[in-house]
């Protein structure tokens, strides 16, 4: 075939072509890169060292496989940095991303459908909405000019390499022995072997543990990145040992310096945690799932006939039931906790100082996502990690944390007495039957504008109790903080499912702002104030179990303001440690049915007799 | 002034339906190798997987391309008379990778024309940019139309319309994040229906541009 005379066929050939392949490859001629220097300086491999890299290949391919059956959650969580005079540097703007892991060739995701009028506060746009809204349209064509992260980029970072992770395609150089946490380590440097395709391989640093070869933590990027139009960027992955011999990825961090910064400030951090291992368990390892449901008790023996208003009620519970059930399904809630327990004790002094008795006890879960927000579906209050980890301000009497605790519980608990009601059409199954990625838009659980803000007055009320009132500062204190913040941290402040701290994505004002006046005025230079903490601060959780546990953190004093990073993205430094079999291995089942399984409720009327007060802050150093 | 320069031959030919039966066979001629394009598109789609079937990861962030939309100023030399014209261009550019892009650019040179002749150009075609921090320069492929003006005193202005090719290159700078300067662009054109020879114009032109990032 000759395109001599087909000039128009021959250049469109061309330029198609050249478009399929990345520029490197159309144009070698151009500066050909010197001569491979040496890049790894570490040291040749000892037979044994040679034995614990080929385990370590082995062992992830157990992994890859996993992932790939288990298709975990994976949250991100991205914030744009800027400089700042007095704070170094500052987020700038953020971006939120939930997906589950979903393998094709390579790894990829499948995204949560984000519902806009939760996390917006505006109606979705149906499909004229372009043609309403034209200005709009030209700026997210003008957007999609902008270098956009996508999800996908990050979940691959779970992995060094889902394909081909070998001594075919990677060499392997020893650098030290370590400890990460008491897990001894290898570590290793990881570079693709020249002259094989290295387009996406992985460039880096790796981390096997020594007693059966588990890569356990890498840190590096992918190569071939072309700047400014697609890149990689440098990530650390780590993982925990969730089962015997089985190290899964758990969290990591991406960072990338800002090149053209003279304060060396960062061009973005990100965040990125996986959980949900047993949400999608292979049927083979559940069919000898014991068949007794953990914390249930039989009142068989009890029955008696219902009144019409306790058929109402059982009918309500049942819809609340089929809700935190579906919700933790779909990998948002945490598995019962002890933390969990902490909350509804504190939810019950909150009736108990009030003297208000409710027909059923309060539920608390938790939401293992970012967003700051909060949410009653019936009785349960439902409140997300993020909002958990930032108001979880480390004070030597507990009261910081436990003020801002009360004020978010009271928000919650004023729909519960409000009766802002569940809709019961929950309570029919079917209604709960839909693919999980679009579960934000099936069960909207969000309060309408007119509740929330007959909530607000009502959790007022509520914390003007005697020994609830002193606590409202913190709270004031916390809002003050999340005020300067709230323009570049939109989509911390987008709740994925309930109600937010902010009214809306128009209106920034929160719905408790009236108790910004009680807090002291907000000074990021007084080291002795801290108005809110990091992400990722108080909590954490068990990928595998899904339940969220406290973390006993050391105490690092403030130096500077620098210090206080309120709202923001921090590295992940995990102490790592073998995996140990829980003392009583029912505590924690993970296929536990969440409503059945709640802790027996606290007395409401009976405050004197709950936790809350006494430890409501665990040791934190 | 009068006209000093004897008109191309085939000119006038150009508006007599003469000429019909040679557009029809430039319309087949065209077909014949849309016929092509099945086959063509294969061969890319396999381009296009085979990479794709390589890929170890995907990049985490990407454009989806970078536009530009600028204005200059042009000083041509016709090649119909050797004195220079003056005018002005404006120019898009949308590179779809980091390398390669399209680039249109309009010459208006007929603007000064010292020797009442000029030529206006319309001009498409393929570019390839080697980036290097703020310094984009770049090589070009064009074509398009041009069209020749008689703007000669004693009689009526007149204007005749070509197909141009044109190769060139040139250096764009990033002033800022959104502004980059044109610091040479050149063009040497061929009008090669042009009779009784083909015209060999050349145009450089300086400008600045907004860019869409």
């Amino acid at each position: 075939m000759t395109f001599r005379n087909k000039p128009a066929a021959g250049l469109a050939l061309a330029l198609l072509v050249s478009i399929s392949l990345p520029a490197f490859a159309a144009l070698p001629l151009i500066g050909k890169k010197k001569k491979d220097q040496d890049l790894l300086p570490s040291r040749k491999l000892t037979a044994g060292q040679n034995a614990l890299v080929d385990k370590a290949i082995v062992r992830e391919k157990e992994v890859i496989k996993t992932v790939k059956d288990r298709a975990p959650l994976v949250e991100t969580y991205i914030q744009n940095m800027r400089p700042d005079p007095v704070l170094g540097q500052v987020p700038e703007s953020d971006q939120h991303f939930l997906g589950r892991v979903e393998f094709s060739k390579i790894i990829g995701d499948s995204a949560y459908e984000v519902n806009r009028e939760t996390s917006q506060g505006t109606k979705q746009g149906g499909k004229l909405s372009v043609l309403k809204k034209p200005l709009s349209f030209i700026g997210g064509l003008g957007g999609s000019l902008h270098l956009t992260f996508h999800e996908a980029g990050f979940v691959q970072m779970l992995l060094m390499d889902s394909k081909e992770f070998d001594r075919q395609h990677y060499q392997f150089g020893f650098v030290r022995n370590d400890f990460l946490g008491n897990t001894p380590t290898a570590v290793f440097d990881v570079t693709p072997i020249s002259g094989k395709r290295t387009y996406g391989r992985f460039f880096g640093r790796i981390w096997v543990e020594t007693r059966n070869g588990n890569v356990v933590r890498f840190n590096g990027d992918f190569s071939g990145t072309e700047k400014d139009h697609k890149e990689f960027y440098h990530f650390d992955s780590w993982r925990t040992n969730v089962q015997p011999d089985l190290w899964l990825p758990t969290s990591f961090y991406v960072e990338e310096s800002d090149p053209r910064s003279v304060s060396r400030t960062l061009k973005f951090k990100a965040i990125n945690h996986v959980w949900g291992y047993v949400l999608k368990v292979p049927a083979k390892d559940s069919e000898n799932t014991s068949m007794d449901v953990v914390g249930a008790t039989d009142v068989s023996n009890e029955a008696q006939d219902v009144s019409p208003l306790g058929a109402q009620r059982a009918w309500v519970q049942q819809a609340e039931d089929n809700v935190v059930e579906r919700l933790f399904q779909a990998g948002l809630l945490d598995a019962p906790s002890e933390f969990d327990k902490t909350l509804e004790a504190l939810a019950g002094n909150i009736l108990a100082y009030n003297n208000i008795t409710l027909s059923r006890p309060i539920r608390c879960r938790t939401l293992l996502t970012e967003p700051l927000e909060s949410v009653a579906i019936g009785n349960t209050i439902v409140i997300s990690k993020g909002l958990l980890d930032t108001t979880g301000v480390v004070t030597s009497d507990g009261a910081q944390q436990m003020g801002n605790l009360n004020a978010v519980l009271a928000f919650q608990i004023a729909h519960i007495i409000l009766a802002h009601r569940l809709d019961t059409k929950f309570a029919f199954n079917d209604r709960l039957l839909f693919p999980t990625n679009a579960v934000f838009s099936r069960i909207p659980m969000h309060h309408t504008d007119a509740d929330n803000t007959a909530a607000a007055k009502k959790a007022l009320e509520l914390l003007s109790a005697k020994e609830l009132a002193d606590g409202q500062q913190y709270f004031g204190l916390y809002l003050q903080q999340l005020q300067q913040r709230v323009k570049s941290l939109k989509s911390l402040n987008e709740p994925m499912i309930g109600d937010g701290l902010v009214k809306s994505d128009t209106d920034s004002t929160f719905w408790l702002a009236a108790m910004m006046p009680k807090g002291p005025k907000l000074d990021l230079k007084d080291l002795k104030q801290q108005a809110a903490m990091p992400l990722s601060s108080f909590l954490r959780f068990d990928p595998w179990t899904d339940q969220v546990l406290v973390m006993h953190s050391s105490f690092e004093p403030l130096l500077s303001a620098a210090d206080k990073m309120p709202f923001e993205v921090e590295p992940v430094y995990l102490k790592l440690g073998y995996y140990k079999v829980p003392a009583d291995a029912a505590v924690a089942p993970a296929t536990a049915t969440p409503a059945n399984s709640a802790p027996p409720a606290t007395d409401a009327a009976a405050p004197a007799s709950a936790p809350a007060v006494a430890n409501p802050v665990p040791p934190q150093n | 002034m009068t006209n000093p320069f004897p008109f191309p031959s085939d000119l006038a030919t150009s508006h007599y339906g003469g000429t019909l039966t040679k557009y029809a066979s430039t319309a087949l001629r065209r077909l014949h190798t849309l016929r092509h394009i099945p086959l063509i598109t294969s061969f890319l789609c396999l381009f296009g997987l085979s990479a794709l079937s390589h890929a170890q990861a995907v990049p985490t962030a990407t454009r989806s391309g970078y536009l530009q939309v600028g204005g200059g100023v042009s000083l041509a030399r016709p090649d119909y008379t050797d004195v220079f014209d003056q005018g002005l261009s404006a120019y898009v550019d949308y590179d779809f990778t980091r390398h390669i892009g399209v680039e249109a650019i309009y010459h208006n040179t007929s603007m000064i024309t010292p020797k009442d002749v000029g030529e206006d150009t319309y001009l498409i075609g393929p570019r390839y940019v080697f980036r290097k921090d703020r310094f984009n320069p770049y090589v070009k492929l064009l074509g398009g139309i041009g069209q020749i003006k008689f703007q000669f005193d004693n009689v009526p202005h007149t204007t005749y319309t070509y197909s141009v090719f044109a190769a060139g290159g040139g250096l764009d700078i990033r002033v800022t994040n959104h502004i980059n300067i044109r610091a040479i662009d050149i063009e040497a054109q061929m009008w090669p229906s042009f009779k009784p020879h083909s015209l060999s114009p050349f145009v450089a032109t300086v400008g600045v541009a907004y860019t869409f990032r």
